[in-house]
């Protein structure tokens, strides 16, 4: 068969699980069938014959195997996993889409661990940021490398600010009691 | 020994369920199952929360691991979390006693 693997490049913020969910599931319909996901956000996919699959995420540090055989016990297999995010799918059996997290302390917890994750490998680079002497760093420096640096630091405490809020308000979301 | 029931309850209702299914041992998926018959399809626990609320409940001492094989840990109640199912049972005998009350007296007031 010619093109068994198909690689798109598509970004996603960290709280948008649902919305990779529900792509995921989009291409498995089309018979894309999600193989890997890698940290620069190419996915790649097998081509099959169309399936109705559930996906959906989970983030942890650190694979435990009870969960795994849990997790596999219940009919769900592991696609593909990058940067401490799992993405795990089972076909549609019935009318209810099955869900890995059924309350909102347990779903909410998932998203907890992306937010201390966030923060804390931005740690280094907030304490480089204090710690450096501004006087020094003027002297040292010619003004356009001052501008990007600047540049490079703002964006990316700008970046991770955006998406650690965006996490604190999906934790707020799945945390409320309604959603079914 | 004293247990701390306003620690502990009211339980979830997942959680109730958790402790009602363990009347024999069982492991995470024959749990997950079993919960799901008993409470006619109304309550459905996930592996993600089932997971975390057998370490949440070991932790609190309310089930314990009783084997383990091939990755499968098999839990079972504990005494304490039996007194505490026992508790919340006796709780909510008298909130559906209430209830009932309530509707049947709203019932009769309706036909009056």
């Amino acid at each position: 068969m010619k093109n068994a693997k198909v690689t798109r490049f598509k970004l996603f913020w960290a709280h948008q699980d649902e919305e990779q969910e529900a792509w995921l599931r989009a291409m498995a319909r089309q018979g894309l069938h999600l193989v890997d996901v890698n940290p620069f956000c190419f996915w790649t996919f097998r081509r099959g014959a169309p399936a109705d699959m559930v996906y959906r995420l989970d983030f942890s540090n650190q694979q435990n195997a009870e969960f795994m055989q849990l997790m596999q016990d219940a009919g769900w297999k592991l696609a593909a996993t990058s940067c401490g995010w799992h993405y795990w799918c089972i076909p549609l059996a019935g009318s209810r889409a099955p869900e890995i997290f059924t309350d909102g302390s347990s779903k909410a917890r998932k998203f907890q661990r992306v937010v201390a994750l966030l923060v804390c490998s931005a740690l280094p680079a907030f304490m480089m940021m204090i710690l450096t002497k501004k006087g020094d760093l003027a002297a040292n420096l010619s003004l356009p490398s001052l501008i990007i640096l600047g540049t490079i630091y703002l964006t990316y405490f700008a970046f991770l600010a955006y998406a650690v809020l965006r996490l604190l308000l999906r934790i707020r979301q799945v945390r409320a009691p309604h959603r079914a | 020994m004293d247990v701390d029931f306003a620690k502990l309850l009211p339980l979830s209702e997942a959680t109730y369920y958790v402790l009602a299914a363990l009347d024999e041992p069982l492991h995470g998926y024959a749990l997950m199952q079993k919960v799901e018959s008993m409470s006619e399809g109304n309550v459905v626990i996930g592996p993600g929360t089932l997971y975390g609320a057998f370490g949440t409940l070991e932790k609190q001492g309310l089930i314990e691991k009783v084997s383990e094989e091939e990755r499968r840990k098999t839990y079972a109640l504990t005494n304490k979390g039996r007194r505490v199912l026992a508790e919340q049972v006796r709780r909510l005998a008298i909130m559906v006693r209430n209830g009932q009350f309530a509707l049947t007296t709203q019932v009769k007031g309706e036909a009056a």
